[in-house]
């Protein structure tokens, strides 16, 4: 009986081991930019939720918030890991918000690279993906973490069909820091919030919780 | 022992349960001030390829239960890959996610004791019977 037990205690091990990696839930999958996010795991909490460009949610939802984030920044990192998947789960999968993210660049050469490859994305409506991995595997600002390995992985892993930044992802990029410069962005992570179709307010939140950010977003959909 | 292992694998069920309900009723789990059970309960690491663990709780007790009709060796095999999958589990908790949340704690100790009384109860058992529960 031992020597079966021990087999069955084998067999487990391999069941679990196969089925962890296999759904994408375990690290085996992780590349080496040290994210804490499978692929599968990244893509899966976005799951059947509509995204078209740089927005993220129902397009008839009544509230809608602008996100103006640099990639290399560690603030806009905490509020993607902090603030955002509760967000997402309580009001953009409920289709009650809508969200918009303005990729800028000021930090340095990492940022640009990012988030022209970032815009890419947006053009293959993938851009959440692409910026839900690419927090997730932030470096140390301005450190040249962001090669070309680094990128075409992150692109791969979004389930991006190709990374090359095009005219139309400058342009896109252009849009953004013209919005930035429009609405007197100073700093990251800095939002505006507002009805879908307009007009927007900026909303500076006390912190980067989700207490900080319920009222607000409750005070909107209650006009 | 059948019947410690349905204890056991009822009060896994209920957590489980439990669970499932915070994660589709989108509530905030009832937790104690040491755990953080909604950073769990909302991390990567509570769905697996779409599924939320709870729901894999509740379809695993459920099995661990109905096993116990059936030969010890399937419960055995139930209850260690039921023990296999707290420990990542509790491994993610602790490295990954680093936040606990004491029912994910309580599911993993119910699921180790199964895996333990199972091993007690297959090696009590005589080789071969049709074991019913008792």
């Amino acid at each position: 009986m031992l020597v079966r037990l021990g087999l069955l205690a084998a067999l487990a091990v391999v069941i679990v081991v196969v089925v962890v990696v296999v759904a994408g839930g375990g690290d085996s999958d992780k590349d080496g930019g040290g994210g804490t996010k499978s692929p599968a795991a990244a893509r899966s909490a976005l799951q059947g939720i509509p995204q078209s460009g740089i927005a993220l949610g129902s397009p008839d939802a009544p509230v809608t918030m602008v996100e103006f984030a640099d990639l290399q920044c560690p603030f806009c990192r905490e509020y993607h890991e902090n603030v955002f998947p509760e967000l997402l789960k309580r009001y953009v999968r409920t289709g009650k918000l809508r969200l918009e993210l303005r990729l800028l660049r000021f930090l340095g050469p990492d940022s640009d690279r990012l988030a022209r490859v970032a815009a890419a994305a947006a053009a293959q409506n993938r851009m959440w993906q692409f910026v839900g991995l690419a927090y997730d595997r932030q470096g140390p600002e301005n450190s040249g973490y962001a090669t070309d390995d680094f990128i075409n992985k992150l692109a791969a892993d979004a389930g991006m069909d190709r990374a090359d930044a095009g005219t139309a992802a400058e342009r896109l990029i252009r849009e953004g820091e013209n919005a930035a410069r429009k609405a007197r962005i100073q700093s990251t992570p800095s939002f505006l919030i507002g009805p879908t179709r307009g007009p927007f307010e900026h909303f500076e939140p006390s912190d980067l919780s989700p207490d900080a950010f319920v009222p607000r977003i409750e005070e909107e959909l209650g006009k | 022992m059948r019947r410690a292992i349905a204890g056991l694998a009822l009060i896994g069920l209920a957590i489980s349960i439990y669970l499932t309900f915070v994660h589709f009723a989108d509530v905030k789990p009832v937790c104690t001030g040491i755990s953080d059970c909604e950073k769990v309960q909302t991390s990567d690491y509570a769905e697996l390829a779409g599924i939320p663990v709870a729901v894999l709780g509740v379809a695993g007790y459920v099995a661990i239960l109905a096993s116990l009709w059936m030969r010890v060796e399937v419960t055995v095999l139930l209850a260690y890959v039921a023990a296999g999958f707290s420990a990542y589990l509790t491994w993610a908790e602790l490295f990954e996610i680093e936040a606990i949340c004491q029912w994910c704690v309580a599911s993993a100790l119910a699921s180790l004791a199964i895996a333990v009384l199972a091993t007690l109860l297959a090696l009590r058992a005589p080789p071969l019977h049709d074991r019913t529960l008792s």
